[in-house]
């Protein structure tokens, strides 16, 4: 495992990592275990998926894949919602252009966003926090 | 026509095995190859650095032969439809 620091925090946990491929697939691991534990009614290949986006683009195109620069991952659970929080030491969101593939086309870009909706989560950019916020509609079992 | 050549890859698709991915396809695409089949029956998780790597592949031999997937799980063939890509590649 690459080493990534966990936070408790409240309803939820925060990963920290630096930017490097291996971490985002352990993060993305201990995610996924973390959120399975909560008996959330979500299936991990959805949330592996979003989070494989999310992660990786943090650290290639947030911090430009330089392993000095960290990311933070943080993952709560509301009564009915959960969230994702995703923040890395890039320049602010605000300057950057997320792009969107015109679906009609068969170009290698601009398929995360695309993806994200399709997996039933919102996606949105806070700027005062300068992190990528994610949500989706959950049930929590209670078997 | 060539005959098919088959990869499986035995790993997860993702930004850090991609460029294995890539490699591979690559080293058969300059051999010539026009009909590649990715066999996805160890593949449980895509994301779109991978399918990225898909699209290029395809984008180059498509005109002799769409690129071909087979054993694809429901839950990656459901990305494939978000992306509309399954209306691009061959899938079986």
């Amino acid at each position: 495992m690459a080493n990534v620091k966990i936070s408790p925090q409240k309803n939820g946990m925060t990963f920290e990592f630096h930017s490097d491929y291996k971490a985002v697939d352990d993060t993305v691991k201990m995610c996924v275990d973390y959120v399975h534990k909560q008996k959330i009614n979500i299936s991990d290949f959805d949330l592996s998926t979003v989070l494989h986006e999310v992660l990786a683009n943090a650290v290639k195109h947030g911090n430009g894949n330089d392993p000095s620069k960290k990311v933070w991952c943080t993952v709560c659970m509301g009564e009915d919602l959960l969230h994702i929080d995703v923040k890395d030491e890039g320049d602010p969101l605000g300057k950057k252009k997320i792009t969107k593939r015109n679906l009609d086309e068969c170009k290698p870009h601009g398929m995360g966003v695309h993806i994200i909706e399709g997996l039933n989560f919102t996606f949105d950019v806070d700027l005062d926090t300068n992190s990528i916020k994610l949500t989706r509609a959950i049930e929590i079992n209670t078997n | 026509m060539s005959q098919a050549i088959t990869i499986q890859p035995d790993y997860d698709i993702t930004v850090s095995k991609s460029d294995t991915l890539r490699d591979e396809l690559l080293r058969h695409i300059q051999a010539g190859e026009k009909h590649i089949v990715i066999d996805f029956s160890s593949v449980q998780i895509i994301d779109s650095t991978g399918l990225s790597v898909l699209i290029s592949a395809h984008n180059t031999i498509k005109e002799e032969h769409p690129l071909e997937l087979v054993n694809v799980s429901d839950d990656i063939k459901k990305l494939l439809a978000i992306t509309r890509l399954d209306k691009h590649f061959k899938i079986n």
